[in-house]
């Protein structure tokens, strides 16, 4: 058995599951259709019920994945077999064609504006934006160019522009663009298979009913929020197809209205809400409805979000029929009848019709490649008698996100970390077999007071930098600055070879790179210098690109001055940084369960499987003795596989009582029968189940961990749609009905999700985390806590020592738990607090060199 | 200085997760705004301390602009609403030194946003040039 796993799909789900899995200890190859990854999330403007910016949100894990070298990510490319072998999969992929070598391509975008085809639909935008016919498919990563085909003539007809010769070949530096390139191959063993492949818009007969397609100004959801994304084809701004503002906007949640399919998630309903807000924010002052046949408003923190949008001016109609037909000016009229048999109509500037979520076209086909059954609409279907949600027909293939039927963000994430639990279960044996740690570089010592010695690389990028701006010319200017050895230019800085080559020679000691932004190329720049024996801390990107050469190429004189101030800036930053090493921190291999609820002994149950020593405090007398007969059917597989190897140990008729430590380590005190006992656990799952939640019964745990509740008792967790299990204090956990009523079916899911985020803290023996974070300067420090209450991640403690015979007060920074956000830095009032490399005289020696005349 | 030619100096520190991002974004559809604004990448808007803004502004920038995620989206849960405490201090810093409110501004901008810093950078730098130049600066 192979500790590898094959993830098709890379939505959120198939992102998440990845992200779940490597923290594990199990490799991931991670599979996309789509030339991009993201899956339908990448296509969102706002999330509810939290209206998080979905880019926000999701670009930072994107980013995170595809710098992993433990995630191997296929975009562009089809499952072709799977076939079985001892235990696992054999994998036969096809990697489509894409006419430009992927590990060729710089990104550069040169190509585009010579290409002479334009006006070239793009899928991402749902076809609303245009591009060449050498183009990026969407914003996100990987970041590669590809040829459509369909549209490039010099495919189709062997003619580019006046002539026979391919433009974008020519204008291509790294000849990438590769006319000749055929489909290949690719085959993998894996131990396990995620179905994460999504779920797509029902149009079809109730849309076409309702105008789509048939009349102007009537799109669908997704292709509104194309509309609502800065990043699509119109730039967020809402507009119709003769380019006017529509002041009146209304939505139909179609599935309300179509008889035959099953009863609607709270999903159309909750998008048709969130985009009308999002409308709303745009322009205060438009009309939007909201049609349905009522509220659908299932889920912690839908009513609220709702009754928000409504309060925020979004009106709400329920109807019980509605039929749909063109206006004046290309408006719509919708006419609505209601239960009470009240007839209206509405008009409106443009229609956006909800549409439910049905399988992707091709899915049965894929279905069939992976040998799992489809129930009759076209989801998998479980095997017989099975009531896990998660399982196919095929041992070792679970589902994750909208592939297993329709469902919203958070409950996607929920069950990508499930099934990551379940696939890594399934590997107990073999995890941490297949990855690979991160090289060890061996870097040049640098000392904090060393005189800096600075090489500068400004990147060309193609004409995107040098295009607009005389790189020459900076390079020299760049070589008068304090402390700058040395200055090159290089085409491609992403290439690493300028970088490997002047760092390895071991004469500098601080990097600056002129090149694109640290947001999309940080951690590449990072392994280079690293690769070259420079401490990745000692890095400096300046954004030439993004925030210079792009939104200043219509003023060159001040473009100039301004890449020379940026440079002055990222030089005298950098001047002062100093290399740090990894935090480490040993972490203990076992969790601490409290509850006994289905989603806790689901919790527990997983844990065991995956092969953590796992303590579960209950307070019944056995496991699953207070469960009613619905959960009892579903947690039946569970609860048999609790004892069976040895590494749940079930404390019964116990609660805890004191906790104490961090993320990692944790010391608790069980209160059992025969008295008080001390265990240890890395992270803490906390599965008390609804009747605590009714109750409000507090456990003494929750104040020491800083967990806190609603008014509905709920426990809070953190912030957001992709943290759905997590509190605040990091390493404690939580699922089932401490956070939301769920059904049985649900709790159990979310226990196993909550035993995957366990994983993640518990996998190695050692944690290690990024080392720029908050450091006290003890001298300055008077002891006056201002910036304990502020700090997000509960890391600051007032401790007093004794000082020349004196107490003294001061604060201390639990480096394990600080996130590096300065929010302390920003409280003090006696610079005692500092950000490693965001130090307040980093700040000045930048101001200083922005108000410094070139 | 000829008012005419008066070229206001803006340093703004944009959050990395949502403000700096949306300035990407802004540069990825090649929207021009003046050169006039420098961003200073901040791990998030709570990290700037009111004595940054103040010290750039006693130095002689004409203008700060701090920018982050839109309440909700903090990457650190609330950092931003902290910001926006502190530019409460902030503003009232402005004052004791004889400086106008317009020199400091904060802004939500998230990563989808390029549009919206374009046009928080455009009217920023509008906004000095009609002010004139910072009583600071030397």
């Amino acid at each position: 058995m192979k500790g590898s796993v094959l993830v098709v799909g890379s939505g959120i789900s198939g992102m998440r599951a990845a992200a779940e899995l490597v923290q594990h200890g199990i490799k991931v190859h991670l599979l996309e259709e789509r030339p991009t990854i993201g899956g339908t999330m990448a296509q969102l403007d706002k999330m509810y019920p939290t209206n998080e910016c979905a880019t926000c949100t999701q670009l930072p894990k994107m980013l995170e994945l595809t710098s992993n070298q433990n995630v191997n990510i296929i975009a562009f490319a089809e499952l072709k077999e799977l076939g079985q072998t001892d235990g696992g999969f054999s994998v036969c992929i096809e990697k489509k064609v894409r006419y430009v070598d992927p590990l060729k391509c710089n990104a550069c975008t040169e190509c585009f504006p010579v290409c002479p085809v334009g006006g070239v639909p793009m899928d991402f935008d749902l076809g609303r934006g245009k591009s060449k016919a050498i183009r990026f498919w969407s914003p996100f990563p990987p970041r590669k160019a590809l040829i459509d085909p369909e549209a490039c003539t010099y495919i189709k007809q062997g003619v580019c522009g006046e002539g026979s010769e391919p433009l974008c070949q020519k204008a291509c530096e790294p000849g990438a663009i590769d006319f000749a390139q055929k489909p290949t191959e690719v085959r993998l063993e894996v131990g396990a298979v995620l179905v994460a492949s999504g779920a797509e818009e029902q149009r079809g007969e109730l849309a076409e009913r309702l105008g789509h397609g048939e009349l102007e100004n009537v799109l669908t959801s997704l292709e509104y929020e194309r509309l609502l994304s800065g990043l699509g084809p119109t730039a967020g701004v809402v507009k119709r197809d003769d380019g006017s503002a529509p002041r009146r906007v209304a939505w139909i949640v179609c599935e309300d209205f179509d008889k035959q399919k099953r009863a609607a998630s709270p999903l159309c309903f909750m998008a048709a809400t969130s985009e009308a807000l999002g409308t709303l924010e745009r322009d205060a002052e438009a009309e939007v409805t909201v049609i349905s046949g009522g509220p659908k408003t299932e889920g912690r923190g839908y009513e609220a979000f709702r009754a928000d949008a409504e309060q925020r001016g979004v009106r709400f109609l329920n109807a019980s029929s509605v039929a749909v037909r063109q206006g004046e000016g290309g408006g719509v009229v919708i006419s609505c009848s209601a239960a009470s048999g009240q007839d209206s109509e509405l008009e409106a500037d443009m229609l956006v019709l909800s549409c439910p979520l049905r399988p992707p076209a091709g899915f049965d086909r894929l279905a069939e490649r992976l040998g799992i059954g489809l129930d009759e609409q076209g989801y998998p279907r479980k095997p017989q008698g099975d009531l896990h949600p998660l399982h196919t027909t095929r041992e070792g293939i679970f589902l994750c996100g909208t592939a297993e039927g329709p469902k919203g963000i958070r409950e996607a994430v929920i069950q990508a970390c499930a099934a990551a639990a379940g696939a890594t279960a399934r590997l107990a044996d073999v995890r941490g077999t297949e990855v690979t740690p991160p090289p060890a570089p061996k870097l040049h010592d640098v000392r904090p007071g060393d005189e800096p010695k600075i090489a500068v690389v400004i990147c060309r990028c193609g004409a995107n930098i040098a295009g607009v701006l005389d790189v020459g010319e900076l390079r020299d200017y760049v070589t008068s600055l304090p402390g700058v050895a040395r200055a090159e230019v290089t085409p491609f800085g992403c290439d690493g070879v300028a970088i490997k080559d002047l760092i390895s020679t071991g004469e500098y000691n601080r990097l600056v790179l002129g090149a694109c932004s640290p947001r999309t190329h940080e951690s590449l720049f990072q392994q280079y210098s690293e690769a070259g024996g420079l401490n990745r801390h000692l890095l400096e990107i300046v954004n030439l690109r993004n925030q210079c050469a792009w939104v200043h190429a219509s003023d060159r004189e001040g473009l100039a001055s301004k890449a020379r101030t940026l440079m002055r800036m990222g030089v005298a930053r950098v001047a002062l940084s100093e290399p740090f090493e990894p935090i480490r921190f040993p972490v203990t291999q076992s969790c601490l369960v409290v509850g006994g609820s289905p989603a806790g002994l689901a919790c527990a149950a997983r844990l065991g499987e995956m092969g953590f020593e796992t303590h579960l405090v209950i307070a019944e007398a056995d496991p699953g003795a207070a469960l009613e007969a619905e959960a009892k059917a579903v947690t039946e597989p569970t609860l048999s596989s609790l004892g069976s190897n040895g590494k749940v140990k079930v404390y019964p008729q116990a609660r805890v009582g004191r906790l104490e430590g961090y993320v990692g380590n944790y010391k608790a005190e069980v209160l059992t029968p025969e008295g008080p006992k001390e265990l240890l656990a890395g992270a803490v799952v906390v599965a008390t189940g609804e009747k605590m939640g009714q109750t409000g019964e507090q456990g003494d745990f929750e104040q020491a961990l800083y967990l806190t509740r609603d008014d509905d008792a709920f426990f809070v967790g953190a912030l957001g749609n992709l943290n759905p299990l997590d509190f605040n204090t990091d390493g404690v956990f939580m699922c089932g009905s401490a956070r939301e009523d769920y059904s049985a079916a649900w709790s159990l899911v979310s226990g196993e999700a909550a035993a995957s985020r366990v994983a993640t803290v518990i996998a190695q023996s050692q944690a290690e985390k990024d080392p720029l974070v908050s450091q006290i300067i003890d001298e300055n420090c008077d002891g006056c806590a201002y910036c304990i209450e502020p700090c997000p991640a509960h890391a600051i403690t007032l401790i007093e020592y004794m000082k020349k015979g004196d107490i003294k007060k001061t604060v201390q920074v639990n480096e394990a738990l600080c996130k590096g956000c300065g929010s302390c830095m920003a409280t003090c009032p006696k610079q005692g607090a500092y950000v490693r490399n965001f130090k307040p005289e980093q700040f000045a020696a930048m101001v200083r060199a922005v108000l410094e005349v070139a | 200085m000829d008012d005419q030619q008066f070229e206001p100096v803006v340093v703004s520190f944009c959050c990395n997760w949502c403000s700096y991002a949306g300035a990407d974004a802004a540069g990825t559809a090649k929207m021009q705004y003046p050169c006039n604004v420098h961003i200073i990448r901040v791990m998030c808007s709570s990290m700037v301390h009111p004595n940054m803004v103040v010290d750039a502004l006693n130095n002689g920038a004409d203008g700060v602009l701090i920018c982050g995620c839109h309440p909700g989206d903090c990457h650190y849960q609330d950092g931003n609403l902290r910001a926006e405490k502190r530019a409460e201090a902030i503003e009232l810093m402005l004052e004791d030194f004889g400086l106008e409110p317009e020199r400091f501004r904060l802004e939500w901008i998230s990563a989808s946003e390029g549009p919206r810093f374009a046009q928080v950078a455009k009217e920023m730098v509008e906004t000095l040039r009609d002010l004139g130049p910072s009583p600071y600066r030397s």
